[in-house]
């Protein structure tokens, strides 16, 4: 492997979908793919986009949002919620101007945690390539990406 | 009960949950997610709900509920009209699917832990909506009133006669009198009716403390079933038994085990004392079932910070527990309305925290000021 | 996605068919003496394999494998 940058990626993880037990170091880096930082929640319908916003503006090169396959959540509605806010179509929606390239969700069960790693993996690899079009100035975006 | 066998139970239900998991996954790779019947598992057993009506209906419609009319007006069903035997082949096989699919429902529930505290309501109607179901489908058979029937009614009344003191009367609830009579078949009719009416009331007491209940499954499924019942129906059509004879009832009969458990133990040589242990110990044991295992969040509920409601209502839309209230709040903001939370029906799961933009609800087992330290956290030491 | 939308149309005209049948029959019913009409099971099983296949063809076409939303291809609004 060449050597690149290590990323940060945050991934916002309910507990109930994706297991990692033993997968993860002290300070919740996964094992298997370091550049993944992870956050457990409750559920996945308790992150806010704001959480979202938070952690692009702090620096973090990529976010992972991960909730239980969609038809089955164990509070029966938060990784569609989430979703939907994402995309913009539920309120609290994540602001038009955050940029969606660095924006993935995972719908997997407590069994998958090896489409995980290898989504993450992906994922990380197209980040470390990634020259967002405006850097530092995703307000110019804003206007086209609100009017469609 | 001891910590020790709460943590084999807690232990138990977990396996049975990466199994459940386990047959998700299987189906997801054939049904994909969205049209796995395990994501539908409690709309399903609706589908079989209306066919019942539907074709009990029609079925109603012909019944004469005498002791001389019954098995004729069977016959004539059965026989005479086009598509009736069909019909009664479809009432029957949609019986069972019901509890086929309802069973399913409760286990997948128990299995995924989703059974307890905040969904107690759901868990205690559900039991009664399967013993309310049991009964239903029992007096289905009895209905029929041919030679296995007259059988059935008399196995079910000495089943009644073992239980000591209140026996006979419980017997002659059934079968409306002492002996069998027309009585006996109007009220067969009458409880074959007012049971399944029951199911409604019980069924929206089931619905009540879940804000957008899943009621329908998608039409593909609802093909695949009804697909399903109709080749059931074709394969092993439903015929009528020999008319029926007080004296000299049929010798067995054909026990369909989701609906005569009991019966069927009687007939294989069971005490009744055993039948009657296994027949009420079931839905006992499903009551006690949530007991076994301790509370996750004893006391903790969400905490609406009340300086930061603005009194928008996306949390009391998005909670899917209905434990979110709005109120009138009369103080010096300038906000009209408040978010009051209702501890018993909370379930600390969040999803009010993801709907506000104001940072104005909080769950105590994950505060967002810890998720944004932990983002903050998470890219400051990456950094190094 | 066409297909799928032909695919439902199909399932829609399966069900209102047999709606129809089921309808024509009960009106009818009285009026006939029927023997040759009185089963139906043949009929029932065909029907139920079609209402099957349909089905199976409509999951087969109509897949929703997403376990990746990538929101750069899904800013829907």
């Amino acid at each position: 492997m060449n050597q690149r940058r290590k990323l940060k990626v945050v991934a916002l993880v309910c507990e109930r979908s994706v297991d990692f037990k033993d997968k993860l170091d002290n300070a919740h880096y996964m094992s298997e793919c370091p550049d993944v930082n992870v956050i457990q929640l409750p559920c996945s319908g308790q992150i806010q986009p704001a959480m979202i916003e938070a952690a692009l503006k702090g620096g973090a090169d990529g976010i992972i949002t991960t909730g239980c396959r969609i038809g089955d959540c164990h509070y029966r509605e938060g990784n569609k919620f989430l979703r939907a806010r994402i995309l913009g179509e539920r309120q609290p929606k994540l602001r038009a101007s955050v940029d969606r390239k660095r924006l993935q969700a995972y719908w997997l069960s407590a069994l998958e945690y090896h489409r995980f790693k290898e989504m993450a993996g992906e994922f990380v690899e197209f980040l470390s390539g990634y020259q967002p079009e405006t850097p530092q100035k995703p307000e110019k975006k804003a206007p086209s990406k609100a009017a469609e | 009960m001891s910590q020790a066998t709460t943590n084999v139970y807690a232990g138990i239900i977990a396996q049975f949950q990466r199994l459940t998991l386990f047959i998700e996954r299987i189906l997801n790779s054939t049904f994909s997610q969205k049209y796995n019947p395990f994501y539908y598992h409690g709309a399903l057993p609706n589908f079989f709900l209306w066919v019942l009506f539907i074709s009990g209906l029609l079925l109603f419609a012909y019944y004469n509920p005498t002791l001389e009319g019954a098995y004729p007006s069977l016959e004539y069903m059965t026989k005479q009209i086009p598509s009736g035997a069909l019909f009664r082949a479809l009432h029957r096989y949609a019986a069972d699917g019901m509890m086929i699919f309802v069973l399913l429902h409760f286990f997948r529930v128990w299995f995924t832990d989703r059974y307890r505290e905040y969904r107690i309501l759901p868990w205690i109607t559900g039991v009664i909506l399967i013993t309310v179901l049991y009964l239903a489908g029992l007096t289905g058979y009895m209905l029929i009133w041919d030679s296995e029937s007259v059988a059935l009614t008399y196995m079910t009344v000495n089943f009644l006669n073992s239980i000591p003191g209140i026996g006979s009367s419980l017997a002659s609830l059934l079968i409306g009198g002492d002996i069998v009579t027309d009585y006996t078949l109007t009220r067969y009719l009458f409880l074959h009716l007012g049971i399944p009416a029951s199911m409604l009331f019980l069924l929206w007491w089931h619905y009540l403390r879940i804000t957008r209940p899943v009621t329908n499954a998608p039409l593909v499924l609802n093909l695949m079933l009804f697909g399903g019942l109709l080749v059931a129906c074709g394969l092993w059509p439903v015929g009528i038994g020999e008319a029926p004879n007080l004296a000299t009832p049929s010798a067995s009969i054909e026990v369909d085990w989701l609906y005569m458990l009991p019966h069927g133990m009687l007939a294989n040589g069971a005490s009744p004392f055993l039948a009657w242990v296994v027949l009420l110990g079931i839905p006992v044991a499903m009551l006690l079932l949530p007991y076994l295992q301790k509370k996750q969040f004893r006391g903790q509920f969400a905490q609406v910070v009340n300086e930061n409601c603005t009194g928008c209502s996306l949390c009391y839309h998005d909670c899917p527990y209905e434990a979110i209230e709005m109120m009138d709040r009369d103080d010096d903001t300038r906000f009209k309305r408040i978010a009051v939370v209702d501890p018993g029906r909370c379930a600390n799961c969040g999803l009010c925290v993801g709907a506000c933009a104001f940072k104005a609800i909080e769950i105590p087992r994950m505060n967002t000021e810890r998720v944004f330290k932990e983002i903050q956290v998470a890219l400051g030491s990456a950094q190094s | 996605m066409p297909i799928n939308q032909l695919i439902r149309l199909s399932g829609a005209a399966l069900i209102s068919l047999f709606a129809l049948i089921a309808l024509y029959q009960m009106f009818t019913a009285e009026s006939r003496t029927a023997t040759e009409f009185t089963d139906y099971f043949q009929w029932a099983l065909y029907a139920g394999l079609i209402f099957l296949a349909v089905g199976a063809a409509l999951t087969l076409f109509d897949k929703d494998d997403d376990v990746l939303t990538d929101y750069k291809d899904e800013t829907r609004k």
